[in-house]
C-alpha cells in the first residue's frame, strides 16, 4: 500500500522587497527637506554696513529697526580690509527687502549729548539698535556706509536744499536751526570749509511749506546770543529762539527796502552775514566809485566805513588810502606827486532809491555829479568818539565848479575841513589866541577890580542888614498873610467861572441860545436889508411855494 | 392948527398901520415827530453819532424848497421848531438804535466806534420829490474806516410841506438802513 500523498501545487506569491520600516527614514528626510525648504525660505536678506565703530553693538542682540519696527537682527561684526572701520553683517526679514535702497541711510542709536539736546535716552536700559531710513531710489544695494549721526532731515523730504556762504567766523554745526522771525523753519545739515575760496559753507534744508519763504532777495545771517539796539524808543533788547541762544542759528528775511522776489530755487548760494546790522550796511549794491583826497589823518577811517550825506548813509569806503602798488595797477601817474591821500569810496543810490533798475541808478549818479559840482565836498568826520572811528561826510560846503577833476579812471570830490579837523584848527586857534594874551595887564586890571569888589560887598553887607530889619517888622509879616488870603479868595472867585461850575454852563448856555436867535433873525435881517421900507410898511407876502406830489 | 395938523398925520399914522394885512400863522415841523423809547438789547457794540455836518443853506429854521430851475426858495411860513441837524442826528440814532439789536448808538460817548454823517442836499422840490445827498463815514476805534457816499431820493404822494417833512423822515429812515447794512 503505497500511499500517494497528494501535493497541491505551490502558490507563489511575491515579497514585498522594502521593508515598511523605511517609511520612517523617508518621512524623517522630507521633514527635514521641508524644513530646510522653510528655513531657506525664510531667511531674510544679508546686507553690510560699515561703520567708524561697533560702540554699543551686540552680534544677536542688537536689532535693526525703522520707525521703532525691529526688521532684522545684526549677526557679524568684522573690520574692513584696512581695519580702520567695522562692517556689520546685518540680516534683514525678507518682507522688508524693499528697505534696502541704494540711498537707504543707517546710522547707530545711542545715547548722545550734543548742542541740539539730548537724544536716544531710551537705549540707555534696551541697548543701541540701528536705524535705517528706507531709501527712494529704485535700484537695491546690500552694502551701504552708516551715518555716524543721524540725519538732520528724512530721506526725500519737501523742501528746499541752500548753500550759505561765509567769509567770516562763524560758530554754527549740523543741526543747528534756520529761523524766519522767530519760527525754526529748517536746519543746517553740513558745513564745511572751502578753501580754494577761502570760506565756511553750509548746506542748509527748508522744510515745505516753509521753503516759499525764501526768495531770490532774503538774506542770510547769524544769529544767536543776544543785542542791545538803541533808538529814540528806547532800549530794545533782541534774543533769539532758546535753541538759537545757546548753540547758534541762522536767521533769514527780505530787508524792508526790497521787494519780496521771485521763489529760491533749489541749491542756491547765499551770502551768510555776521548779523542783521550787516545785512543793513554792508550788503551789495550797485555802486559807482570816487575819490577823495584829503590832506587829514585817515587814522581810524578803515575799509567798510560809511559814506554819508548829513548822518544819511550813502555809500561805503572802499579803500581808506590807494596804496603806491594800488595806484601802479589803476595807471595812476600823479600818484607819486599829491600830498594829499586818496580815499576810494564808493556811492550806493540803492541805499537811498531803494532797488531800483539800473538806469534808474545811472540817473541818480548823474545827479550825483551835478550835485558835486554845484559845491558838494567831502570830509572826514568822527563816526565815534570812544572807538576813534571816522567816516566820510557828504554836504553843501563848497564852490561851484564847472568841471570836475580826475584822479586816475575816477571822479574827484573836493574835500573840506570839517569835524574833527576843523575842531583842532578851532583848538590851535584858541591855544595861539591864549599864549597871545597880554597878562600884565591882566593882572593889574584884576588887582583894581578886586579892591573895587570889596567896596561892593561891603555895602551889599549894609544893605542885607537893612533888608533883615524890614522883613522883622511885623506890617511886612502881616502883608505875607494878607497876600495868601487874597490869593485863596482869588482860586475860590476862579473856581466859580471853571467849566464844570454853574456859572460857566450858564454862560455857554446863553451864549448858545444868543447864537441861535441871531441864526433865527438872519432871514428877517437878510429881508430888511433888500428891502429896509418892510421894517415900517410890510409889503403883500405871497404864499410860500408847496411841494408839487408826483 | 398945529394941534389939528399933528392930530391928523398921527390918525393917518395909525390907520396905515390898522391896515395891515394879518399875517397867516407860521407851521413849524419837526422830523423826529414819533419818538419811541429804547428797547432793551443785548448790546456787543457801541456807535457815537457825531454832529451832522449841513450846508449853510440848509443851517436855516425855515425850510428849503428846490423849484425845477434847481432855484431854492426859502419858506417863510414854514419852520423847522428844532435845529435841523440837531433833529436828524436824533431821527438817525433813533432809527438806527430800532434797526439793529446788537448795538447801541448814542450821542456822547467816550470809547466807541463812530458814525459821521455829512449831507449835501436834503429838501423836497416842486417836482414831487426829496432829495438826501451825502456821504457818511463808519470809524472803528482800531482806527480803520469806511466811507460811502449816498443819493436817495423819494417820491412825494401829496402836496404840501406836512406830507413833505413825512418823507424827509422816510429818506433818512432809508439812510440809517444803508449804514446799518455797513456796521
Amino acid at each position: 500500500m503505497t500511499d500517494t500523498i497528494e501535493f497541491s501545487p505551490a502558490k507563489q506569491q511575491t515579497k514585498n522587497s522594502v521593508s515598511m520600516i523605511w517609511i520612517v527614514p523617508l518621512l524623517a528626510i522630507c521633514i527635514g527637506g521641508w524644513m530646510i525648504f522653510q528655513q531657506w525660505q525664510n531667511k531674510g536678506v544679508i546686507v553690510e554696513v560699515s561703520f567708524e565703530s561697533a560702540e554699543g553693538l551686540e552680534v544677536g542682540k542688537t536689532k535693526i529697526k525703522s520707525r521703532n519696527v525691529d526688521i532684522g537682527t545684526l549677526i557679524d561684526v568684522r573690520f574692513n580690509d584696512d581695519r580702520k572701520r567695522i562692517i556689520a553683517r546685518i540680516e534683514i526679514e525678507k518682507s522688508m527687502a524693499d528697505f534696502l535702497r541704494t540711498d537707504s541711510q543707517f546710522w547707530i542709536v545711542k545715547p548722545r549729548i550734543g548742542t541740539n539736546g539730548i537724544s536716544g535716552i531710551s537705549t540707555i536700559f534696551s541697548g543701541a539698535y540701528i536705524e535705517v531710513y528706507p531709501g527712494t531710489f529704485k535700484s537695491a544695494s546690500q552694502n551701504f556706509i552708516g551715518l555716524e549721526s543721524p540725519p538732520i532731515t528724512e530721506l526725500g523730504a519737501a523742501g528746499l536744499h541752500l548753500t550759505l556762504n561765509a567769509s567770516h567766523g562763524s560758530s554754527l554745526s549740523v543741526g543747528d536751526p534756520v529761523i524766519f522771525r522767530g519760527f525754526t523753519v529748517g536746519k543746517i545739515l553740513t558745513y564745511a570749509f572751502d578753501t580754494s575760496e577761502r570760506q565756511a559753507k553750509y548746506n542748509i534744508f527748508i522744510a515745505a511749506p516753509y521753503d516759499s519763504l525764501v526768495t531770490n532777495n532774503s538774506h542770510f545771517w547769524n544769529t544767536g546770543g543776544f543785542s542791545l539796539e538803541s533808538s529814540t524808543k528806547g532800549i530794545k533788547l533782541n534774543v533769539a529762539t532758546v535753541e538759537a541762544f545757546i548753540s547758534g542759528g541762522v536767521e533769514f528775511d527780505v530787508p524792508d527796502d526790497l521787494a519780496l522776489g521771485e521763489p529760491a530755487k533749489q541749491y542756491k548760494n547765499y551770502p551768510l552775514y555776521a548779523s542783521k546790522d550787516e545785512v543793513l550796511e554792508n550788503r551789495l549794491y550797485q555802486s559807482f566809485e570816487y575819490v577823495v583826497l584829503v590832506s587829514d589823518s585817515v587814522r581810524g577811517l578803515v575799509k567798510g566805513a560809511p559814506v554819508e550825506y548829513r548822518g544819511i548813509r550813502v555809500g561805503s569806503v572802499i579803500s581808506p588810502y590807494l596804496s603806491v602798488q594800488q595806484s601802479h595797477e589803476l595807471k595812476i601817474e600823479n600818484a607819486q606827486d599829491v600830498q594829499q591821500i586818496p580815499i576810494l569810496i564808493k556811492i550806493e543810490p540803492e541805499r537811498l532809491i531803494g532797488q531800483s533798475d539800473t538806469e534808474e541808478v545811472e540817473n541818480f549818479n548823474s545827479d550825483f555829479i551835478e550835485n558835486v559840482k554845484a559845491g558838494l565836498t567831502a570830509s572826514i568826520e568822527s563816526a565815534n568818539l570812544l572807538t576813534g572811528s571816522l567816516l566820510i561826510n557828504l554836504d553843501f560846503n563848497g564852490d561851484q565848479q564847472p568841471s570836475l577833476e580826475k584822479f586816475g579812471p575816477y571822479i574827484q570830490i573836493p574835500s573840506t575841513r570839517q569835524g574833527i579837523a576843523k575842531i583842532q584848527d578851532s583848538i590851535e586857534q584858541f591855544l595861539d589866541s591864549v599864549n597871545n594874551l597880554p597878562y600884565d595887564q591882566i593882572a593889574s586890571e584884576t588887582t583894581l577890580l578886586l579892591g573895587s569888589a570889596d567896596k561892593t560887598l561891603k555895602s551889599l553887607r549894609s544893605s542885607i542888614y537893612n533888608l533883615n530889619r524890614l522883613l522883622k517888622n511885623k506890617d511886612t509879616q502881616q502883608l505875607s498873610q494878607n497876600l495868601n488870603l487874597s490869593m485863596l479868595e482869588l482860586q475860590k472867585t476862579l473856581k466859580g467861572l471853571q467849566p464844570q461850575s454853574g456859572a460857566y454852563r450858564k454862560i455857554e448856555k446863553t451864549m448858545f441860545k444868543l447864537q441861535k436867535t441871531l441864526d433865527d433873525l438872519q432871514p428877517m435881517l437878510k429881508r430888511i436889508n433888500n428891502n429896509p421900507s418892510t421894517l415900517i410898511f410890510s409889503s403883500p407876502r405871497n404864499a410860500d411855494l408847496e411841494p408839487k406830489k408826483k | 392948527m398945529i394941534k389939528s395938523s399933528l392930530l391928523l398925520i398921527t390918525s393917518l399914522v395909525l390907520l396905515g398901520c390898522s391896515t395891515l394885512e394879518t399875517e397867516k400863522p407860521v407851521s413849524y415841523y419837526v422830523l423826529d415827530a414819533k419818538p419811541s423809547a429804547l428797547i432793551k438789547k443785548r448790546i456787543r457794540s457801541l456807535y457815537k453819532v457825531n454832529p451832522i455836518a449841513l450846508p449853510d443853506y440848509l443851517n436855516q429854521p425855515n425850510i428849503v424848497l428846490r423849484d425845477q430851475s434847481q432855484r431854492l426858495h426859502i419858506a417863510y411860513y414854514h419852520s423847522w421848531a428844532d435845529d435841523l441837524a440837531s433833529t436828524i442826528r436824533r431821527v438817525i440814532i433813533s432809527e438806527l438804535n430800532n434797526a439793529k439789536n446788537t448795538a447801541r448808538f448814542k450821542a456822547r460817548c467816550t470809547y466807541c466806534d463812530s458814525i459821521t454823517v455829512t449831507l449835501d442836499h436834503f429838501y423836497p422840490t416842486t417836482q414831487g420829490e426829496v432829495i438826501l445827498s451825502g456821504f457818511y463815514q463808519i470809524e472803528k476805534r482800531d482806527k480803520t474806516s469806511y466811507s460811502q457816499d449816498f443819493f436817495i431820493k423819494v417820491d412825494l404822494d401829496e402836496n404840501g410841506y406836512e406830507h413833505a417833512v413825512k418823507k424827509m423822515r422816510a429818506a433818512l429812515i432809508a439812510l440809517t438802513l444803508k449804514i446799518n447794512k455797513q456796521l
